[in-house]
């Protein structure tokens, strides 16, 4: 006993006292580094996920199955109903898959008469979600792609239907996807058929809210929202979702992504991203914009 | 006594493991969608925990690099939450070693004091460094969450874990 007391009082110890304020203070000196110089310490952060996470995932995946499965097995107890309601949707699905397939050939007639070249950049490249945030105040995942596939910040990712969020970090193995939901994701979108301008604004809600709308008059619940490709951040016309008037009177977005089931999701290849590595850059992109806006009115 | 040291670093070897294990499951990639809600800290009822009942197994510098590492890998602000863990974890390790006639109550007590006090200064900070914040009811349900898991901890590290103070009269 006369050995364990000391051990365990010396955390009284001056001594100990000073090593944990050295140890705070370090820490709050990489917070305040962190908020000076974000993007250093963010491709730091993005360096360590690229080592962290190959090793790790002999753990993850089979425990993301499981689960998984164990969820799916809740659901067994709503299968008959399920496939009704499937069925259902089967039938109206036939019907849209004539109409599609209708307007598919007209289009093929069209763009014959037109001579028309569809712009071979607009591809994609997949990959697998292997995790999310982690955290319940950050709506983002991480996709088994990255710089040697030839990823680039700024990109879109798509699952099937929708805009899911666009890429920011990008490793050598891996690169995340900022969902659209995330409380720092500011997408410009335009809202069909009215063409009014907005930006979708993540709010860690599952619709972010529709915010800057010119005249909110000219919209209604049930509009598409696409993205504007305004500033050159993203291609414009992927769809976004549905605009949606909340219980508070507020616009916000239903998303046609399926976030629900975020596994494979599509990364489109876009150059003509502007890249913003310094300073120097972001005056002259902002230049550029202006230049462009200066120039917009004269083409219409 | 050189049993006893062996011992120590054998836990201290085993906190990092399950605190390398808490990351990798709060990263699987499970809920994709917003919640209105937030479940437990798990990593701070485990560091909380462990403070209390056997300061000499979770060091300072230990503490320190594994939540560092949390903050990295679950993008929250790198340093801030490690920083307050520190802090909060010292002031635990020092009132446990005052009082050597530890109440379950008075634990829960201190332990609601400590994550309603690392919930007001990260929200303190984040105001402070110009940040946005994360809505108030998700923090605070994470928050409640936490002190309502704790007990089961604290059990599960006595229990299962053997991690229990060591008492005057043991020899």
């Amino acid at each position: 006993m006369a050995q364990n007391r000391p051990q365990t009082n010396d955390y009284l110890s001056p001594l100990k006292q000073l090593l944990a304020g050295v140890v705070i203070l370090f820490l709050i000196v990489i917070f305040i580094v962190w908020r000076i110089d974000s993007p250093r310490v963010e491709r730091f952060r993005v360096m360590l996920m690229d080592r962290f996470l190959p090793n790790s995932e002999w753990a993850m995946a089979p425990l993301t199955r499981t689960v998984n499965v164990i969820q799916d097995f809740q659901s067994y107890q709503s299968l008959y109903d399920q496939n009704q309601q499937l069925r259902r949707e089967l039938q109206q699905m036939k019907s849209w898959k004539e109409a599609a397939l209708q307007l598919e050939q007209e289009n093929a007639r069209l763009l014959d008469l037109n001579k028309l070249q569809l712009d071979a950049q607009l591809t994609w490249i997949s990959g697998i979600v292997r995790t999310d945030s982690g955290s319940p105040f950050r709506q983002s995942v991480l996709l088994n792609v990255g710089g040697q596939d030839g990823i680039q910040n700024g990109w879109a990712a798509m699952d099937g239907l929708g805009l899911v969020g666009r890429i920011a970090g990008v490793g050598e193995r891996t690169s995340r996807v900022i969902l659209l939901t995330d409380p720092y994701s500011q997408i410009p979108a335009v809202i069909q058929p009215s063409r009014e301008n907005a930006l979708v604004v993540g709010d860690n809600t599952s619709d972010p809210l529709v915010d800057f709308i010119e005249n909110a008059d000219l919209v209604r619940a049930g509009d598409r929202i696409v993205t504007s490709g305004n500033g050159g951040v993203l291609p414009p016309g992927l769809l976004i979702g549905q605009l949606v008037v909340d219980p508070n009177g507020r616009l916000r977005a239903r998303l046609s992504a399926d976030y629900e089931r975020l596994e494979y999701l599509r990364v489109l290849r876009d150059y003509s991203v502007v890249e913003i590595s310094d300073t120097q850059n972001v005056l002259m992109s902002v230049e550029d914009l202006q230049h462009q806006q200066a120039e917009e009115p004269k083409d219409e | 006594m050189s049993d006893r040291g062996y011992n120590t670093w054998v836990y201290r070897i085993s906190f990092v493991f399950l605190g390398l294990a808490l990351i990798v499951l709060q990263l699987l990639p499970l809920q994709t969608i917003p919640q209105t809600w937030a479940g437990p800290d798990v990593m701070m009822c485990l560091v909380f925990a462990w403070s209390v009942r056997r300061p000499d197994y979770v060091p300072t510098l230990l503490i320190a690099a594994v939540i560092l590492l949390e903050d990295f890998l679950i993008q929250r602000p790198p340093g801030l939450h490690a920083a307050l863990i520190v802090g909060t974890s010292f002031w635990l390790k020092s009132k446990a070693n005052t009082a050597d006639d530890q109440t379950i109550t008075g634990e829960i007590v201190q332990i609601t004091i400590a994550v309603l006090g690392v919930l007001l200064a990260t929200r303190l900070m984040l105001a402070l460094a110009l940040l946005p914040l994360p809505s108030l009811s998700v923090h605070f349900a994470q928050a409640l969450s936490t002190i309502i898991f704790y007990p089961v901890m604290a059990l599960t590290s006595a229990f299962v874990l053997n991690v229990k103070p060591i008492k005057q009269s043991e020899p």
